[in-house]
């Protein structure tokens, strides 16, 4: 057996030893080894040996640490203000770079944050990520389907690693106080588990208990802070007061602190009760259903449990459950796992993109000034300063810029978050964020903001420097000495780069630039007087249950649609009103977007098809807004009320789905209508087909501006007035449809007015969202602007990166050869020549780049996106060429001004 | 200013001068041990003549390669006049903080 330790552990020793010490020590413990070998025997030497590699290895590793450490502390301080001094030295770059990184941050964190408040957000409650959603699936549909309370029993039965399971189903409904306030509430109907799983204690009384809700208790009701404060006056005394919500009169039991608003934006709280019809699987009113994961459940274990449930309930019912399969879910969670992490990464790696591409573009300007300053490192170099510490030194430099910039980005994305999301809401027609949104910045984005600020400050300090410490001293010092500048290269790389440069901003910008026009679009200039307009939903305060039966839903139905008509109708006899009418949404709004197949005299079906939005009207409604038929007839009375399906589409529709044919009488029929949305305004099933009767200029009363979206006008009696069916939140909704009120100039104020005229129609008539177009459009107009401002913001970084940095490249591979010019003119070049020579050089890169990046552009633009478009290609190109013919000039004047004898005395 | 010298730095320059003209890590760490009655870390010491040496306090050279080490040389170590000046200077310091004590505190009788 080898009296030598063993080899791999050696091997182990001898890399984590210094080179001059490794000799020494490894023979040492040798020596001792073969000691030990002989008085206590081999295994427990080599024990002890391995013992003493491990304790080498790590000494030395943190001695190694902490050289490394007090090395650069000793420089670090100084390196970060020599970075300070260079950034107020150079306030161009500074200025370009640090803005193109601040830009890039803000928008890259701005999303990434959005998207995880959107997808994946967390409960601001005790323990919030143990409180779970509970839904089915329909398995053929592939989507989500409303559980049941008939659920909820089945599960409360079945289920020990989910606790206090509850339910809810949500109502926007008006609220009358004993004495008089009266305003609106977001109501939750909602089991009294709902207060235990959030565990927040009432400011005032109690919460809702589970024997509220038997059906012989009196109606009681939890209110939030903001009705109490907003609409009874922070009444101290409201416990025991009574309000009248819809048309059942609550007591109220308590009130709930500022910022509670389970399940999403709720301010108002009253007890679901069980009815008989719950208690049947087919008759159950549908409901979300909510719990918290018991102790020592996880998500996991839940869903194998309800798995098994399910499959129980699947087989006692399978007219119903056949296709149901049940899901838990975190509370809050938007999205499927795949979809989140999906958009996730998605918007992930659109940060790192931007950030890439401005530090790239950073990098490229940090380089022209790192070869300015070649003489300075080759000195430096001479007198000692290994590659190490100079890199180290830029690398610090670039750190102060990167690091400057990327808290700047920070707080303008924290600024902003709040706004946009904000405008979101509103935009998506949701009162306001639901209670767990959060405007602020996670730990998380920050944390990957400065990792990627890092990581950026590498690429525009140590790439640079690299290249420009590479390569002999020697060789630089005598140029340097000679007066010839430094010997750095470029040759064909930098014409590439130059090319590159110049083709990706051709390519992007004009894009940019005319996305950047939403930021100036102008309601007013659509020519629509929008502000004429008055619109509101309409709706009843009756409370319809999923236990009223079908024919008594379509006969409150109709009532509710001959109520709206009254109301309409004496609306337009007021003499302040021009006119009324009712449709299904607000115009461009809440439209529904859907796939429609135009079926032409004797095509094939399908041959032509496209999205539209589809909008239910009244008779009056084309009339009132002042659309003129350009081809065919309006819908008028024959299509309304007999069964016709008659439709009449826009002038866009004509032009984007049909291409320009002409469509009166051909048919139109919706190719899928998918689930959920669809239903809402009951668009006619597949299968049926719509005629085209005429076409209408595209009126004006569009938030987009007219023209912008095909629409699709079908009769309003075409279908059932509303959502009787399907609540979005799983509830039935009263009826309701928008009202548009045209009103004459000297009309004065129109709400009181409106109230009146329904209260007289009758009692249950309610307004919400009372307005002029001109507001309801404003959230819409104002994302417009915002999302204009964020292209036009980008457009802008990019340009000044594009100008900046060919400017820097251009000045800079002439300046190179300022050598070659003067010999040319030493041998009696003529100056035409010469000049011609170099900007011949420098056109053709620009041109080429234009070129390449105009293959890119062209294409997209011709495809009609845009009017801007062409002009700013155009304008893009001759500021790049510009740039680069500017920065050529100074180089070549001062190369032609040195005397022939000087340039080849120096040679 | 110069740094002062740890306890482990002067016991490591004591060992060396007790070790003589040929200390080397070996008889170094055994004398240590010897002395103290304790078992040092063999890592700690090199690690330890290292910094020494790179604050001129000790020198070091090789040896000439010894068969009974496979052929390996030793890195011998002598403390120079400024490891000198320290240990004195670090006993000295260190006898000022003990003088004038109470003979019970500094003999340990009660």
């Amino acid at each position: 057996m080898s009296t030598q330790p063993p080899s791999l552990l050696r091997r182990v020793l001898e890399r984590a030893l210094p080179e001059e010490l490794r000799e020494g020590i490894v023979g040492d413990l040798d020596e001792v080894f073969a000691d030990r070998r002989r008085t206590r025997g081999p295994f427990r030497a080599r024990v002890w040996y391995a013992g003493q590699v491990m304790a080498f290895s790590a000494r030395f590793t943190a001695e190694r640490m902490r050289e490394a450490l007090s090395l650069r502390g000793s420089s670090f301080g100084p390196d970060l203000k020599l970075g300070l001094r260079m950034l107020i030295k150079y306030p161009m770059l500074t200025a370009v770079g640090g803005l193109a990184i601040m830009i890039a941050t803000a928008l890259g964190v701005g999303a990434n944050e959005f998207m995880r408040d959107l997808f994946a957000p967390r409960l601001p409650l005790d323990e919030g990520e143990r409180i779970v959603r509970l839904q089915q699936v329909d398995v053929e549909a592939g989507g989500p389907a409303p559980a049941s309370l008939y659920d909820l029993r089945v599960w409360k039965e079945g289920l020990a690693s989910v606790e206090d399971l509850g339910a809810y189903a949500l109502l926007e409904q008006g609220l009358v106080s004993d004495r008089d306030e009266i305003g609106t509430v977001s109501l939750a109907r909602m089991s009294a588990s709902g207060f235990r799983v959030t565990r927040v204690p009432p400011q005032l009384g109690r919460f809702l208990l589970d024997a509220d809700e038997l059906p012989d208790a009196p109606h009681v009701v939890v209110l939030g802070d903001r009705v109490w404060r907003g609409v009874l006056g922070a009444d101290p005394d409201v416990i025991g007061r009574t309000v009248r919500i819809g048309s059942i009169v609550h007591t109220v039991v308590g009130v709930m602190p500022a910022g509670y608003a389970f399940p999403s934006t709720q301010d108002a709280w009253a007890p679901l009760r069980a009815e008989a019809a719950d208690l049947q699987p087919e008759t159950a009113r549908r409901a979300a259903l909510f719990g918290r994961l018991a102790e020592g459940a996880t998500l996991e274990s839940a869903q194998t449990e309800l798995d098994l449930v399910g499959q129980r309930t699947s087989a006692d019912h399978p007219a119903v459950y056949a296709q149901l399969s049940p899901r838990v879910t975190p509370f809050a969670q938007r999205a499927t796992l795949g979809q989140r992490t999906l958009v996730l990464s998605g918007v992930g790696l659109l940060f790192i993109f931007l950030l890439v591409v401005a530090c790239a573009n950073v990098a490229t300007l940090v380089f022209a000034r790192t070869v300015t300053r070649e003489g300075e490192i080759a000195v430096r170099t001479s007198l000692g300063a290994t590659r190490r510490r100079i890199v180290f030194q830029l690398f610090a430099e670039s750190l102060v810029l990167v690091g400057g910039a990327t808290a700047l980005g920070l707080v303008l994305a924290r600024f902003a978050l709040g706004r946009i999301s904000r405008l979101f809401f509103v935009i998506q027609q949701e009162p306001q964020p639901p209670f767990w949104w959060d405007d602020g910045l996670s730990g998380a984005t920050v944390a990957y903001a400065l990792l990627l600020a890092l990581v950026g400050a590498v690429m525009i300090g140590v790439v640079p420097a690299l290249k420009a410490t590479s390569g002999t001293l020697q060789p630089r010092l005598g140029q340097l000495a000679a007066g010839r500048g430094g010997g750095l290269r470029f040759g064909g790389v930098w014409t590439v780069v130059i090319v590159l440069q110049v083709a990706l901003s051709v390519a992007f910008l004009p894009l940019a630039v005319s996305q950047g026009g939403m930021a100036f679009d102008d309601p007013v200039d659509t020519g629509f007087p929008a502000t004429s307009y008055v619109t509101a939903q309409l709706g009843r305060d009756i409370t319809i249950t999923p236990a009223t039966s079908p024919e008594e839903r379509a006969a409150l139905a109709d009532e509710s649609f001959r109520l709206f008509e009254t109301a309409r109708d004496r609306i337009a006899s007021d003499p302040a009103v021009e006119g009324a009418a009712l449709a299904s949404g607000l115009s461009a709004m809440n439209h529904l977007n859907v796939p429609v197949e135009y079926l032409g005299g004797g095509e094939e079906e399908g041959a032509l098809a496209g999205m539209s939005r589809v909008l239910l009207v009244d008779r009056a409604y084309l009339d009132l807004m002042g659309a003129t038929v350009s081809a065919g007839r309006t819908l008028g009375a024959p299509d309304f009320g007999s069964g016709a399906r008659s439709v009449v589409v826009n002038e866009a529709f004509v032009k984007y789905v049909l291409g320009g044919r002409n469509p009166v009488g051909g048919r139109i029929h919706f190719a899928d209508r998918g689930t959920g949305e669809a239903s809402v305004v009951k668009v006619p099933a597949e299968g049926e087909y719509m005629d085209v009767v005429g076409v209408v200029q595209n009126p004006g009363i569009d938030a987009y501006g007219p023209g912008v979206h095909p629409v699709i006008y079908a009769p309003l009696d075409l279908a059932p007035v509303t959502p009787l069916d399907v609540g979005l939140a799983g509830m039935p909704q009263a009826p309701a449809v928008q009202l548009f009120v045209r009103t004459r100039p000297d009309g004065g104020p129109m709400t009181a007015r409106l109230y009146g005229i329904l209260s007289s129609v009758d009692g249950s008539l309610r307004m919400a969202e009372i307005g002029t177009a001109a507001e309801a459009w404003d959230p819409v107009h104002k994302g417009a602007r915002i999302a204009g401002w964020i292209f036009l913001a980008m457009a802008g970084i990019v340009l000044m990166l594009s100008v900046a940095g060919i400017y820097a490249l251009m000045s800079f591979t002439v300046s190179r050869r300022t050598r070659e010019i003067a010999i040319r003119a030493a041998v009696g070049a003529h100056r035409r020549g010469i000049v011609r020579i170099v900007f011949g050089r420098a056109i053709v890169q620009l041109l080429a780049g234009v070129a390449l990046g105009s293959l890119v552009a062209v294409p997209v633009l011709v495809d009609g996106v845009t009017d801007q478009g062409p002009q700013t290609l155009v304008i893009v190109s001759l500021l790049l060429i510009g740039a680069g013919v500017a920065a050529c000039l100074v180089p070549v004047r001062r190369a032609l001004a040195i005397q022939p004898a000087a340039a080849m005395k120096a040679d | 200013m110069p740094q002062g010298l740890g306890d482990f730095e002067q016991m490591v320059l004591l060992a060396i001068l007790h070790v003589g003209g040929d200390a080397y890590g070996v008889p170094i760490v055994e004398e240590i041990e010897r002395r103290t009655g304790r078992s040092v870390s063999r890592a700690a010491v090199y690690v330890t003549l290292r910094r020494l040496e790179k604050r001129g306090l000790i020198t070091s050279w090789m040896s000439e390669p010894t068969g009974e080490r496979g052929g390996k040389a030793r890195r011998c170590v002598r403390v120079e006049s400024d490891g000198l000046a320290q240990l004195r200077e670090a006993r000295r310091a260190m006898d000022s903080m003990w003088g004038d004590l109470d003979p019970g505190v500094v003999e340990g009788a009660s």
